[in-house]
């Protein structure tokens, strides 16, 4: 038998197909990665598995008919979708919301933000091994999702908030349980630090990998924690305050070097941040109407109105036509996590395949917002 | 740099081209050619600093199609919507991916349901339908197998 030298070997790039069905994709998306060993060549998203139609189904229904769609394009963040919708169609319509639904609809909002962080959390550290603190940030999302529960009446697809304010009012017992809520999740937020954010294992997955520098970021369009994570200190409840973030103080946390950990500490303190958010909130709730007069038949005069907010993925924006009839002409979604998305394969190149998962995880998309 | 300076600016080198500004914000939308538009872009980004592409769309007004690019300056915190159109089937334009890479995949979704031809993007292909998809949904004319009028109520 010829003995074979190192030589000898005959190595050649390969594909590798990730999704569309895997777990750590968190959704329906298929990357095709162009490997040499284990090296990352190239890897290129194929997305549009999700792909719903939104836009299109948008003009063939009524702007009241359409609220419950948008629940479902980032489906983890429902209240923020409600939001931005209705305030695109509020600024068609020139309504003004009562300020007792503009605080219910932050209280909501953060509220939301922080499960939505919970899910981005406890699955980001199972994709890089760690089991546990999956368990832990399920469990206090769940309290979240009971408090929201209370609310609306949904544990997902809230559609809680209407055109010129919200469904209903808070119920008798709310703000109890919400006060209750921020005091437990406190020192919860420092014991995920204790759990994870420390861990020696974690760090090394994720300190280094994946730098995104901020004029990349910005070239990319990217926005929210990605952004921030890079250093660029821009949020827009800060920098183009809407609703009445502009009477609350919190601090917009940002990262140094934009790398995986960066985006990481930046989610992290923003659910601190939240809590904080809500403390306020419930301390100023004002009392009164939580409903503006709004026609029954909704038919803004024609026009254009683009509505931006910052929802968990980032800038989340509807944009929005009308004719003049009570159906909406042309609505574009301007989806955080379809921007996020693309800067992907700048940040994986040179890498490991274990490496996608950190990155890819510390990107935070949702494919219901990816494909809309 | 105040909305006037900007203004003046824009049609000190652009005289074709109209400004308006949006009551009650930071904006201002810019009519233009879209023959010129990748110099006017390449001229607001880099000369006025605006940034970041928010998202570039179209939207189908029967005798054409209107394209629209959202553009934000970190900077100033201003908005700049430049608006232009191209023929309604078969339009073309040239792409601006290389001043901006989010216009990357935007292009390739106005592209995928709109059929308007980027001339100049690196890889104009469907992103979001399937490969071998007929025709445009986003247009008002577009009839799908699949799509179903709702009835009258």
């Amino acid at each position: 038998m010829k003995e074979d030298s190192a030589q000898d070997f005959i190595t050649e790039e390969y594909l590798l197909n990730m999704g569309p069905q895997h777990p750590a994709t968190h959704g329906v998306l298929r990357l095709v990665l162009r490997m040499d060993g284990e090296n990352i060549l190239d890897l290129v998203p194929d997305l549009g598995y999700l792909h719903r139609g939104f836009e299109k189904i948008a003009e063939n229904r009524t702007y009241k008919q359409f609220l419950p769609f948008t629940d479902r394009l980032d489906y983890l963040a429902g209240m923020f979708n409600n939001h931005v919708y209705c305030l695109a169609v509020e600024k068609l319509l020139k309504i003004t919301v009562p300020p007792r639904a503009e605080y219910i609809r932050v209280l909501v909002s953060e509220l939301n933000r922080i499960a939505s962080h919970l899910v981005w959390f406890g699955p980001f550290a199972m994709d890089l091994g760690a089991i546990t603190p999956f368990l832990y940030a399920f469990r206090e999302r769940e309290m979240i999702i009971d408090l929201l529960e209370s609310v609306s009446g949904q544990r997902l697809t809230y559609s809680y908030f209407r055109i010129g304010g919200v469904a209903q009012d808070l119920p008798d017992d709310f703000i109890v349980q919400a006060k209750a809520f921020c005091e437990y999740f406190k020192p919860k937020v420092d014991e995920y630090d204790t759990l994870l954010s420390k861990n020696i294992i974690f760090i090394k997955r994720t300190k280094n990998i994946g730098v995104l520098p901020k004029e990349l970021a910005i070239d990319y369009g990217c926005s929210g924690p990605v952004l921030r994570g890079s250093g660029v200190a821009y949020d827009v409840r800060k920098n183009e305050p809407y609703s009445v973030y502009k009477d609350l103080s919190f601090d917009i946390p940002v990262g140094t070097i934009g790398d995986s950990l960066d985006r990481y500490n930046v989610r992290i303190e923003e659910m601190r941040q939240s809590v904080r958010i809500i403390e306020q909130v419930l301390e100023k709730l004002p009392g009164g109407e939580i409903m503006a007069a709004v026609p029954k038949v909704v038919k803004p005069a024609p026009g254009e109105a683009y509505a931006r907010i910052e929802a968990p993925r980032g800038d989340f924006g509807f944009f929005i036509v009308s004719d003049g009839s009570d159906k909406p002409y042309r609505l574009k979604i301007r989806a955080p996590s379809f921007s996020n998305l693309s800067v992907l394969p700048e940040l994986v190149k040179g890498l490991k395949i274990s490496d996608v998962l950190a990155v890819f995880g510390s990107i935070d998309i949702v494919l219901g917002d990816v494909d809309r | 740099m105040t909305t006037q300076e900007i203004i003046r600016k824009i049609s000190g080198r652009f005289p074709t081209v109209e400004t308006t500004i949006i009551d009650g914000e930071n904006a201002l939308n810019v009519l233009t050619d879209k023959d010129a538009i990748v110099q006017l872009c390449a001229f607001i980004k880099n000369e006025l600093g605006y940034d970041y592409l928010q998202f570039l769309t179209c939207i189908d007004r029967l005798d054409k199609l209107e394209i629209h690019y959202h553009l934000y300056a970190y900077a100033s915190q201003g908005t700049i919507i430049v608006k232009t159109s191209v023929e309604r089937v078969g339009g073309k334009i040239q792409s601006v991916a290389a001043l901006w890479k989010a216009a990357d995949w935007h292009e390739r979704e106005a592209y995928d349901l709109f059929g308007v031809v980027f001339e100049g993007h690196p890889g104009l292909r469907r992103i979001l339908l399937e490969e071998d998809f007929v025709g445009h949904p986003l247009l008002k004319d577009f009839k799908g197998k699949n799509v179903v009028v709702l009835p009258k109520i």
